[in-house]
């Protein structure tokens, strides 16, 4: 076998591992294997307002790969950039929910959803500072480690926000 | 346009936003939203306010100047 394949095979057995840990932290913390979210009729239209704003973002930012291409810049046409420009539809998607009030579900459960981001997050940025042999894989686990810090910035300076209207609202 | 009648019906049954937001099944932003007039619900969620506040759809939404 050749080092690609070994490659390929380690991510996948990465993946199969991760989605094992957290079906079995779903298992152990809710008691069921799938609980869906139940969001209602506004924040699933302000939803809708998000993913429209992911989308404007994502078609911008290879807009300006394309651009960046037409003058031989390199990393437009990295594997990393892409990468980079999906993470960033993410992020812009899940910052528009949380100013839109549309991240959590009726459900949901904050705490816990702030604990398991922020313990994703850490694992993420630990691989990105251990990992001094993959260049590649370092940078996507330091992307992926900083968009997680960053919607839970974003979630914390919403919750800030909404106590102090709190009182005049209810 | 903020809906006062839904604030004043909610207020008179000793009712917090929250307390409505559960008894109809929706977050209690969304019920914030529709007193200040930045959300404009379906009918569906007229309805279930409506009886949830014991009012009918005239006395919460129904917007004489229209």
């Amino acid at each position: 076998m050749n080092v690609n394949l070994y490659h390929a095979l380690g991510f996948a057995a990465g993946i199969a591992v991760t989605l094992l840990v957290f079906l079995l932290i779903r298992r152990i913390w809710l008691g069921k294997w799938r609980v869906r979210s139940e969001y209602d009729e506004r924040q699933k239209a302000a939803q809708g307002v998000a993913f429209r704003n992911a989308f404007g973002t994502m078609v911008v930012y290879l807009l300006l790969g394309w651009v960046l291409n037409l003058f031989d810049v390199e990393i437009s046409t990295s594997p990393l950039f892409l990468f980079a420009g999906a993470l960033l539809g993410i992020l812009v998607y899940a910052v528009s929910c949380i100013v839109l009030d549309a991240y959590m579900g009726l459900n949901d459960n904050p705490r816990r959803w702030v604990i398991v981001t922020a313990v994703i997050a850490a694992v993420n940025l630990v691989c990105a500072l251990c990992n001094t042999q993959n260049t590649s894989a370092r940078t996507a686990n330091l992307l992926c480690g900083l968009l997680l810090v960053a919607v839970l910035i974003a979630f914390g300076v919403r919750a800030l926000l909404r106590r102090d209207r709190e009182e005049d609202e209810v | 346009m903020k809906n006062l009648r839904l604030k004043a019906a909610r207020a008179a049954k000793d009712l917090s936003q929250q307390a409505l937001a559960d008894a109809v099944g929706v977050s209690r932003q969304t019920i914030n939203g529709i007193e200040k007039g930045s959300y404009n619900p379906t009918i569906r969620l007229c309805i279930a306010i409506c009886k949830a506040l014991d009012k009918t759809l005239d006395e919460l939404f129904w917007e004489e100047d229209c």
